[in-house]
């Protein structure tokens, strides 16, 4: 998840400090200022490869989908058409825009490939459903197909993701919370570390999806038995993590906050905190991922809305152009969902950059 | 510094913000002693300082140099407050330091810049730390000014070199206006250019604020180029081995001969140094190091605000305690400070017959046979080449004027009670527990009085002359540094209490039993303690001693298996205790007497007490110290020169204690072979019941060392083999 800005500006100053040298203040001025100044425009010349790609396989595409779609209704066809064509134009209308907006073609330089890519992928699953009749249906509906149940289906399915969100995001926030509050006292005072730290070895590591049975009969609504669930398994991760971040905290950095007058609160809270940040994101990010897992889970089994519970029920009807375009809506709130995270995380431990890499 | 006459500190351009209102403090460190667990074996304690004390006067730059492992950082830890010492106080000003404090500042080798912060945060986080921050935010630019990093406020850490990082670490610690700055080889990571550099921008700090600094360096250059005084510690255990002042005006010249000079000075005396220390390999302390600081039941008088008494005694050992009994039995005031609290484990286990004579003048002989102390008539020796018993029995020569012809075993944390206990009653006032700090002269040079404290509360004492009995502590001897190491015997010693030793035939069975081994200087000792315990130990050469992996009951054990007698003794034997392990450092001082002070027993030299002449060096000393005190508070001149006569007696007893010692260790055959020998035979009993005061001669150690020079010279001479080189150096 490196995004190209930072992975530029991390190469610079490696190469800036093999030119510097060690120590000499007025060497560093150079290499700070070498992180800070724009990349050279020069090199940046798209080449035009680069530039017709994402036209060519829209072309393609269009194409492909013209010979295979003689025989399906009009509906399906045309809108398909429709958003190759609409790629199609953009993708001219941005190689103008980068002549006359030069700051925009270092992204478009480096997205134009996959894009593509994706495009004459969907021209391949097109060519083997649609046009040969490769994979058996209902199963395996074509582009056009999926496309027509997402446009048709969408309010359902924004109503599902929206409950989804929800749901997650109150489970997600209720377990980090209670994770940060444990895992600062497991990994800040001995007593409470001696006490927790075997009851998270033991219970944490059961997968949360295996508590549903016991949720749905103490929860006093499927809803609650979710939100739990995912709180729980975002507890096991974050409360880890963070219990050894605190404790892991270098020694010699509350020594020094000991000398310069430090409270407790201030080492837990300024120093031991911050310090432990990296580790805490991981956990984070792990918790992240197992609640994506329990949420679909627990809606498959109690909740009556979402999205996973939207793909059992498509499934039940045999709709399977809803349930891909179900996966599809998952793919971009999930992902969505991980990318904020990740600019939070690029917020918070900025100070990293140029120390690790992502 | 740019500090014109007669201006403010406040005006000067560049300099700091609030200089007047940041004096420094004074420091105060008084015999600390710190341990750690050795790092592989977690029984063993490490000593890291033993016995440290120093004083920074406010306003002074003092470095420490000193070999790795000397202790330069633990100190500097203690006195920040981070870690606390096992025993002996630090001072700041008027406050003991219990606990971190922002007064402290302390700058690491490392710069450990939070680098989750800015420079500016990072410089800020002390003023935060405090909440101090919305009052003074205008000084955090004044510091960035200050140390030159203005431009780089929103720069990470990682961004700065390591020049610039060590610069933020200093603003960090500054900040705070501390009165006690501490670098720990804040320079040490940095290039020889880069170091210069900042060498120069920390004075300017100091001599705009006159913070008191105390800088840890391995480099001689800067700790000359910086400091007023330079100490030289040495390790295993840290200790300080001298302070050294640098009379060079500021600012100094990096190449003018007086400071080559002074280097080269400093360089030789830290090569002594370690040459000196090279095998005594030997680290761990041998009993618990700290004497717990509780009030215990035979306090009798608590410290009052001043008193005035005649003499102050520091130290209630057997020293201490006989002085007490004596200068009681004389009517004279006096008071004995203690600082362990009883009672307390000691080596020096048996006894020889010349304090009989002092047991009976101090009245205590009774309590000596009421305590049942076991009666030792005489020493067994045996040599590893042979089963040869040689016995030296007391009677054969009885000890002028004596009419008992035994001396004791005894258990010396019970007996060191006893004494001190026998001593109050005749009417010393003992305060248990109270910790010397500092004895103190007047204007002229002569004692006046003692500091202690109590419970961690100071207090004065003034008297008109202070006896310094506090033993191998050597309080006034530290003070006053005339302490000169006197290593001639490098020996060690491991030992334990055990049940079941096999004692042999009865009428020799609570001899003291001495067990020459086939080893250099090694030997064993058995001891009966009472009817059922003895006390065994093993002394050897310090190169000898366990290191690495060995722990020391396996090395005991080896020694045992060395030899079959020694097995057989041992075979149902059963430790009583942990083993304990202690070293020899022997010592002489430079003068024993002084206006208005003396030193008697282990305070005025220690050598190795082969010859169970530990408590008799002790007593003897008391015995004639208290002789020249009374006499010298009689016409009421208590300096030096009234105390001469002691001073000359105790080194002709000690100096022929050390010597025969010295003619023992070197050709181990001789001694043998005198005691067999009726006619030598006599003079070394005498010599063994503790006769060497008030001898003008003593033939039988010309005798030996006359046979040695034969020996010497003779490479065909059956002892040749066992003449020890090492001691080639005897007078």
């Amino acid at each position: 998840m490196t995004s190209p800005s930072l992975e530029h500006s991390t190469k610079s100053v490696e190469r800036a400090s093999s030119r510097a040298e060690e120590n000499a203040d007025a060497a560093n001025q150079e290499r700070l200022a070498g992180t800070l100044a724009p990349p050279s425009p020069a090199r940046l010349k798209m080449r035009l490869r680069t530039i017709l790609a994402v036209p060519m396989a829209a072309l393609v595409a269009f194409v492909i989908h013209f010979f295979v779609s003689k025989n399906q209704p009009t509906l399906e066809t045309k809108l398909y058409f429709v958003l190759l064509a609409a790629i199609f134009l953009s993708a001219l209308l941005g190689t103008i825009l980068q002549m006359a907006w030069p700051s925009t073609r270092k992204w478009l330089k480096h997205i134009s490939p996959i894009i593509a890519a994706t495009i004459l992928l969907l021209a391949l699953w097109d060519l083997i459903t649609t046009g040969f009749h490769l994979l058996p249906l209902p199963y395996f509906p074509g582009p056009a197909a999926v496309l027509q149940s997402l446009i048709n289906d969408r309010q359902l399915l924004l109503e599902s993701a929206g409950n989804s969100l929800l749901l997650l995001l109150s489970g997600y926030a209720i377990g980090v919370v209670i994770a940060l509050i444990a895992g600062i006292c497991i990994g800040w005072f001995n007593q409470a570390r001696y006490w927790g730290m075997p009851l998270l070895k033991v219970v944490g590591p059961i997968p949360a999806t295996a508590w549903v049975p016991l949720a749905m009969v103490i929860a006093p609504s499927p809803r609650f038995s979710a939100i739990g669930l995912i709180a729980l398994a975002v507890w096991f991760p974050v409360t880890m993590l963070t219990a050894s971040g605190i404790s892991n905290t270098r020694a010699s950095y509350l020594d020094v906050a000991r000398t310069l007058g430090a409270s407790r609160a201030y080492l837990i809270f300024r120093v031991a905190i911050p310090a432990a940040m990296p580790s805490i994101f991981i956990g984070l990010f792990m918790g992240l991922g197992t609640s994506f897992l329990t949420l679909i889970v627990a809606e498959t089994v109690g909740v009556k809305s979402g999205l996973g519970w939207y793909v059992s029920w498509a499934q039940g009807w045999a709709e399977y152009g809803k349930v891909y375009a179900a996966l599809v809506i998952m793919a971009a709130f999930f992902s969505t969902i991980m990318t904020i995270l990740f600019k939070v995380r690029d917020r918070v431990l900025g100070w990293q950059k140029g120390v690790i890499k992502w | 510094m740019v500090n014109t006459a007669g201006k403010p500190n406040q005006e000067v351009g560049r300099a700091s913000p609030r200089a007047a209102a940041n004096e420094g403090a004074s420091l105060r460190v008084t015999s600390v002693t710190k341990d750690f667990p050795a790092p592989d074996h977690p029984e063993v304690r490490v000593l890291a300082l033993q016995d440290v004390s120093l004083a920074l006067a406010a306003g002074e730059l003092v470095s420490i140099v000193g070999p790795s492992g000397c202790g330069k950082s633990t100190l500097l830890r203690l006195i920040a407050g981070l870690d606390s010492p096992n025993s002996g106080e630090l001072w700041v000003g008027n406050e003991r330091i219990t606990a971190p404090s922002a007064e402290r500042g302390l700058v690491f080798q490392d710069p450990n810049l939070f680098p989750w912060l800015t420079v500016r945060k990072n410089i800020q986080s002390g003023l935060r730390a405090r909440r101090l921050l919305k009052e003074k935010r205008h000084e955090v630019d004044e510091f960035m000014r200050l140390v030159g990093l203005e431009s780089f406020a929103n720069a990470f850490p990682h961004h700065l070199s390591g020049g610039m990082a060590q610069r933020v670490a200093l603003a960090r610690a500054l900040i705070n206006h501390p009165k006690v700055l501490l670098l720990d080889e804040p320079l040490g990571a940095l290039d020889a250019f880069t170091r210069m550099r900042m060498q120069d921008e920390v004075l300017r700090l100091w001599q705009d604020r006159r913070t008191t600094m105390l800088l840890v360096t391995h480099d001689i250059d800067e700790a000359i180029y910086m400091s007023d005084r330079i100490v030289i510690m040495t390790p295993r255990p840290g200790r300080i081995e001298r302070i050294i002042d640098v009379p060079l005006p500021r600012p100094r010249q990096r190449n003018s001969p007086e400071f080559l000079k002074l280097r080269s000075d400093i360089l030789e005396h830290l090569h002594f140094g370690g040459e000196q220390r090279t095998d005594s390999g030997a680290v761990g302390t041998p009993r618990p190091t700290t004497a717990p600081q509780v009030p215990s039941a035979t306090t009798t008088v608590e410290i009052p605000e001043k008193l005035d008494t005649q003499v102050i005694i520091i130290g209630g050992g057997p020293a201490g305690s006989t002085l007490g009994a004596y200068l009681a039995k004389a009517g004279i005031d006096h008071i004995i400070l203690d600082q362990a609290v009883h009672p307390r484990p000691h080596v020096g286990e048996s006894l020889v017959c010349s304090t009989t004579r002092i047991f009976e003048e101090i009245d205590f002989l009774k309590s000596m046979e009421q305590e049942k102390f076991v009666h030792k008539h005489g020493a067994v020796w045996t040599h590893w080449s042979d089963s040869t018993e040689h016995v030296i029995r007391f009677r054969e020569i009885p000890e002028l004027g004596l009419t008992q012809t035994y001396t004791y075993h005894v258990d010396r944390g019970r007996f060191d009670q006893l004494l001190l206990k026998h001593a109050a009653r005749q009417g010393s006032r003992v305060i248990e527990g109270a910790r010397v700090e500092k004895i103190e002269f007047g204007p002229d040079g002569s004692a006046t009085g003692v500091r202690v404290a109590k419970n961690g509360v100071p207090s004065s004492l003034r008297c008109k002359l202070v006896v310094d009995a506090s033993g191998r502590s050597t309080v006034l001897g530290s003070q006053l540094r005339l302490k000169r190491n006197d290593s001639l015997f490098d020996q060690f010693a491991v030992h334990n209490w055990f049940e079941g030793v096999e004692r042999g035939n009865s009428e020799t069975a609570d001899f003291i039993h001495i067990h020459v081994l086939n080893l250099p200087r090694a030997w064993v000792w058995f001891i009966p303690i009472n009817k059922t315990v003895s006390s065994v130990g093993i002394v050897t050469k310090g190169a000898d001693f366990p290191k690495g992996n060995e722990s020391v009951k396996e090395f005991f054990d080896r020694y045992i298996a060395s030899h079959p007698a020694l097995a057989h003794k041992m075979a149902k034997a059963r430790p009583l205790h942990e083993f304990t392990r202690e070293g020899n450092y022997s010592y002489v001082m430079d003068r024993l007497v002084g206006d208005g002070w003396l030193l008697v027993g282990d305070a005025a030299r220690f050598v190795d007490p082969v010859f169970s002449s530990g408590v008799s060096v002790a007593m003897e000393s008391a015995k004639r110290a208290a002789d020249a005190i009374i006499t010298a508070l009689k016409s009421n001149d208590v300096r030096a020169a009234a105390f001469v006569d002691y001073e000359r007696t105790m080194r002709t007893g000690l100096d022929i204690w050390r010597e025969f010692i010295l003619l023992y260790y070197q050709l181990p055959p001789l001694f043998f072979d005198l005691i067999s020998r009726p006619e030598s035979r006599s003079q070394l009993t005498r010599l063994l019941q503790g006769d060497v005061y008030d001898r003008a001669t003593v033939p039988i150690l010309s005798k030996m060392r006359q046979v040695i020079k034969t020996v010497a010279a003779d490479f065909a001479h059956p002892w040749r083999s066992q003449l020890a080189e090492v001691l080639a150096q005897t007078k």
